[in-house]
């Protein structure tokens, strides 16, 4: 049986694989300070993969993967993971990393030197210390930028590829035959980053995770921050080169904390109008399909529709038109399962019976005993 | 409802909580107004004589725990029928109204047309009530649902088909089923226990016809099927023949034989039964061409008799005079004839008697273990508790030894009944212990004598032969004679005379160490440890009373009779698997009930021959002795030997070494021992040993460099002892310890 597993840090990602034979593969890590509150919704992050861990007597993932630099998505990770560049990011309970997969666009952006502390930076350094070394990375996308660089640290693209993974392509790290998983790339393809020298937001990682358990198989696309013209591009190219079966989803996490950007940039009055081609993305989803919305809740009320930012209850109702029309399941939101007050990481079951939601830790009991309670008087 | 959920109940019109009257229904009612899983669609009831007698939630769950693609055929949402009764008792009832929801495992048996009924709880109502709240309820339907879709919702000992509704009748199969039944002398006939309980026996078929019957039981062994998915309840014998066709078995040829061979050409009245039984045999292979794995028994009830059975199925006629008669059959196809394929079958019950192999499933015992001949010594209170308790467990097949026969005061700890006094206890002890299987199942053998008259020769063959001799006489003798007999391995086992303590001696499975060296490193044990002062106490100048009773006043509950029988019996089964040596001590605190366990090192044993006699000590007595001949260096040291003899054996038991006493005077050529305490040490070892050890002789150590053969002090020593010990008839024991040698002598004054 693999797992995915989404955790509840409100509007932002962290989502987890686990696969039958154990590895590990890390989508995304934002950690929330007032998680550590006990009164606070939003998971304590580092104590729970911690945990998790601990429990599978192991101190490292197998692939931490950073869909982009977006504090969203990185937040406070880099006291969390044990960085091979420098030695002050090592030791003290940090968490190894096997294997790092970043977008080019992350191991090439410039910054300012006010942000020489962010954290992007700190994983930018990161990334060129494992390209350079040659192991425990993987880039996505090679655009010219990409070369450039190489050459300028002496090294050659040649020496390099072996660690490049292009959109259109299986990540070689994994495989159906020997992990029962594979990693097909739809995004970042090279137009987004060799577009000018804009290196965008929208240049995320995204992929179509096929799990195959005893010959049946399970999609997972798994879409990090994105934009409805990029899903389009996607779309576009998938089916020019004949590849719609890569289009094709029994989970969905939408992009952008459900952001109705990711369907049109017009947000709608109820609901939002997926572009044709995101909206042919959604209809590629399966009967019994989930979408999941790593965001906080996403109330039908009155004031939702006026928000500006996300999540957008206008996107939400338009998912779940699409989820009913291909006779899909549900809508989850991270911060709304089982409960507001107490939300549990989301975890899906990938078994040889397709999907179902793990339902054993939303007992009244289980989840109070599962974290503090909160301060008596 | 919708045509795709099935018609079941009274429709209530309103959906309110208000239209319902059963407080319980209420109570769900509202758990489900706000369960994020459960949506309310309409209310039914159950009217019975113009009461409405239950009353159902009609509601639609949704499950995340389904999994998508799931084989079982469980969706996503399902429309389910939550049941309450007005009676408090009845559990409360949860129906899967979808007409094609699936046939699994875990459903109740229901009736013909009734929506699928789903077995949530394991335990009765009355345990599951307790803990019972609506939300638990709806939370357990979700579960049921989810884990039934999974394929993991399977507990081992739960019954495939439940039966819901009360089964008319339930029938014993006797352990011995599978053998006879495809036996032509031999037909099943059925006694009633109570009202609806049957139990099975295979009686001669001649003996049958005298035998009056209640009901007719038609038993067929059916070809190999091959294991299938489970099917709906067949409610009549068109399906049920069917089912058994499409997995590969004829059943209404089989059963048209059957008929008439129960009517045997003779007639049947037609009066005879209202109803017949139908018991099936089913063997279940994997795939067609494999091997059986195992029978599956089924059992069903027509609502007919069996002249009317066989005037259905075409193969007996109504004779016109009060019988029917058996058509003689020409070789036509009798199944074209349609009139048995409606007739109604009724599920039924069935059990197995108790086997071997369930009695030791349930006591955690494998076979390989359990499958040995045994010889029991005495089965008085102590031994027929082991005996019952062994034959539960179905470990060992034993013969029971006693001389002795049932008087009344043993009944107050004895597994004897009141009928049996007077019975010879062997005898006795062999009924109770058969008597827990199903008649003539069980084996055990009786011999009546004492266990170690060696000119009885069945006695003499089944000790020697038997894989274990347990000694439970509760005597001293027995265990010493089965010392020196030949034997393959023996164990001791008795209480003490408080009934605080038991004991268990057992041999190693080489009989290196024996019984009675066993029995005198238990003594030394009780000198040298913390628990030895208790564990004899209230001894009266003799040992072995206790569970021998032969006195009837000793007083020791039958509470703890059983609490030493259940510990000694796991004990001996347990230590009998490993092949060393064992002495072992239980204590039971009196108030608090705590039993304390004291294993005590085994030594080897080291026998020497002087002088006519034997003298068994051991390597710890040895090793013991060394000790403190090395600490006195260079002087010479000694003290007494405690130990007993036994006449009959011509055997000198040594129990332990005493060191000097304080006033013994040494130097390094000579050992004079001392008195000071030695009294009081000698009271003490008499007394914490029920006066079985006591002084036997003296020891002293050698210096470096001299041997331990006797000086010419040492001589007038010894004679001194034989001399004064002659006294009470005993020998003089001297023992000389040297740097890695001993040397024992022995010297009587011959009468």
């Amino acid at each position: 049986m693999h797992k995915v597993i989404f955790y509840p840090v409100q509007n932002g990602d962290t989502s987890q694989i686990i696969l039958d034979n154990g590895k590990r593969i890390l989508f995304d890590f934002r950690h929330l300070k007032c998680g550590e509150d006990e009164d606070e919704p939003a998971i304590d992050l580092k104590t729970q993969l911690k945990e998790e861990l601990l429990k599978a007597k192991r101190d490292y993932f197998d692939v931490l993967a950073l869909t982009h630099g977006d504090l969203d998505h990185i937040l406070h990770s880099t006291e969390f993971f044990e960085l091979q560049h420098a030695n002050k990011y090592q030791g003290n309970g940090r968490v190894k990393v096997n294997e790092l997969w970043v977008p080019a666009a992350m191991l090439l952006e410039s910054s300012t030197i006010d942000q020489r502390s962010a954290e992007f930076v700190i994983w930018r350094r990161e990334a060129q210390h494992r390209l350079r070394e040659g192991k425990g990375i993987r880039v996505f996308s090679k655009p010219e930028m990409l070369k450039t660089w190489l050459e300028k640290n002496g090294l050659t693209l040649e020496s390099r590829r072996h660690l490049i993974t292009d959109a259109g392509q299986v990540v070689p790290s994994f495989s159906l035959a020997s992990d029962g998983v594979e990693f097909f790339c739809h995004s970042p393809f090279v137009k987004h980053v060799d577009d000018g020298d804009d290196l965008r937001n929208d240049a995320s990682l995204i992929f179509q995770v096929r799990f195959e358990v005893m010959g049946v198989q399970t999609n997972y696309f798994a879409v990090g921050d994105s934009t409805c013209d990029v899903l389009e591009d996607i779309v576009r190219i998938t089916k020019w080169h004949g590849n719609e079966d890569r289009l094709k989803w029994n989970l969905y996490n939408n992009p952008h904390h459900c952001s109705h950007h990711a369907l049109n940039p017009d947000k709608g009055d109820k609901e939002t109008v997926p572009l044709p081609l995101v909206k042919e993305l959604l209809l590629h989803g399966q009967p019994g399909a989930y979408i999941v919305s790593s965001s906080k809740p996403i109330p039908d009320t009155k004031e939702a529709y006026q928000q500006k930012q996300p999540p957008h209850i206008q996107a939400r109702n338009c998912y779940e038109r699409y989820l009913r029309q291909v006779s899909g399941r549900r809508f989850v939101v991270t911060m709304e399962e089982p409960n507001e007050r107490k939300p549990q990481p989301l975890e899906f079951d990938i078994t040889s019976a397709g999907v179902s939601l793990n339902m054993t830790g939303n007992s009244g009991v289980n989840i109070i005993v599962s974290s503090p309670a909160p301060r008596a008087g | 409802m919708a045509d795709i959920h099935t018609n079941f109940g009274e429709v209530i019109s309103e959906l309110t909580e208000d239209a319902l009257t059963i407080p319980i229904s209420r109570r769900v009612f509202r758990a489900c107004s706000t369960h994020k899983f459960f949506e309310l669609i309409e209310l039914r009831c159950f009217i019975h004589d113009g009461q409405r007698t239950a009353e159902m939630l009609v509601v639609d769950c949704t499950n995340d725990g389904v999994p998508t693609r799931n084989e079982i055929g469980i969706l996503y949402q399902e429309r389910i029928g939550l049941i309450f009764s007005t009676e408090e008792t009845k559990i409360p009832e949860v129906r899967a109204l979808r007409k094609d929801f699936p046939v699994t495992l875990h459903q109740n048996l229901v009736r013909r047309d009734e929506p699928a009924s789903l077995c949530l709880y394991f335990e009765p109502w009355e345990v599951v009530q307790r803990s019972w709240t609506p939300q638990s309820h709806l939370n357990r339907v979700l579960w049921w649902l989810s884990e039934t879709a999974k394929g993991t919702l399977h507990r081992e000992d739960q019954p495939v088909e439940p039966f819901y509704f009360r089964s008319p009748f339930e029938i014993v199969l006797p352990p011995d089923f599978d053998e006879k039944i495809r036996h032509p002398d031999f037909l099943l006939t059925l006694k009633r226990v109570e009202d609806r309980v049957f139990l099975g026996c295979f009686l001669q078929a001649s003996k049958k016809r005298n035998v009056q019957l209640e009901l007719t039981c038609l038993v067929i062994a059916l070809q190999p099927v091959t294991h299938g998915s489970i099917e709906p309840f067949p409610h009549d014998l068109g399906t049920l023949d069917k089912q058994f066709a499409a997995r590969g078995a004829t059943l209404f040829n089989l059963l048209c034989t059957e008929i008439k061979r129960s009517v045997n050409g003779e007639g049947i009245p037609k009066t005879s039964d209202s109803k017949t039984l139908l018991i099936l045999q089913i063997p279940v292979q994997r795939n067609d061409n494999s091997v059986v794995e195992r029978n599956e028994y089924k059992a069903f009830c027509f609502n007919i008799n069996l002249g009317q059975l066989g005037e259905a199925c075409g193969v007996l006629t109504d004779g016109a005079d009060g019988s029917y008669y058996d058509i003689p059959s020409f070789g036509a196809d009798l199944s074209s004839n349609d009139a048995w394929r409606s007739i109604e079958i009724e599920p039924i019950e069935i059990t197995s008697s108790l086997t071997h192999e369930t009695a030791r499933r349930a006591s955690g015992i494998i076979t390989d273990t359990a499958e040995f001949f045994g010889v029991l010594a005495g089965v008085g209170a102590l031994g027929s508790s082991l005996a019952d308790i062994w034959y539960r467990e179905a470990w060992g097949t034993w013969t029971f030894v006693d001389i002795d026969y049932i008087k009344p005061h043993n009944l107050a700890r004895h597994t004897a009944k009141h009928f049996q006094i007077g019975q010879l206890k062997a005898n006795a002890a062999k009924q109770i212990v058969e008597e827990n299987y199903c008649d003539g199942y069980a084996k055990a053998s009786a011999i009546v004598d004492s266990v170690t008259n060696w000119s009885n020769v069945d006695l003499k063959t089944a000790v020697e032969s038997a894989d274990l001799v347990v000694d439970a006489t509760t005597t001293l003798a027995v265990p010493r004679d089965l010392a020196i007999a030949d034997l393959k391995r023996s164990a001791s086992i008795f209480l003490t005379p408080s009934g605080h303590g038991s004991v268990l001696l057992l041999e190693d499975s080489d009989r290196n160490v024996r019984l009675d060296g066993l029995e005198a490193q238990y003594y030394g044990a009780i000198l040298n440890n913390d628990w030895g002062e208790q564990h004899l106490r209230g001894h009266q100048g003799h040992l072995w009373v206790g569970a021998g009773c032969r006195d009837v006043s000793s007083v020791i509950s039958v509470e703890l009779l059983q609490v030493h029988a259940a510990t000694l019996a796991r004990q001996v089964r347990l230590r009998c698997e490993h092949p060393d040596a064992v002495i072992s001590v239980w204590h039971v605190e009196e108030q608090s009930g705590t039993i304390s366990a004291n294993k005590v090192p085994v030594a080897a044993n080291l026998t020497v021959a002087a002088n006519g006699w034997t003298i068994v000590w051991n390597t710890h007595l040895q090793d013991k002795a060394r000790q403190i001949r090395s600490t006195n260096l260079p002087n010479e040291t000694g003290g007494v030997l405690l130990g007993y003899i036994d006449q009959k054996l011509q055997t000198i038991f040594v129990v332990d070494i005493l060191s000097a006493p304080l006033d013994s005077a040494a130097d390094s050529s000579g050992f004079t021992r001392g008195t000071q305490g030695l009294e009081e040490q000698i009271q003490i070892a008499q007394s914490w040993t029920a006066n079985i050890v006591s002084y036997i002789g003296e020891w002293h150590s050698h210096p470096l460099g001299i041997s331990t053969k006797p000086s010419e002090h040492d001589i007038r020593l010894l004679s001194y002892l034989a001399e004064i010990l002659n006294r009470d008839g005993l020998p003089g024991v001297m023992l000389i310890v040297g740097e890695n040698q001993e040397t024992w002598s022995i010297q009587e004054i011959q009468e």
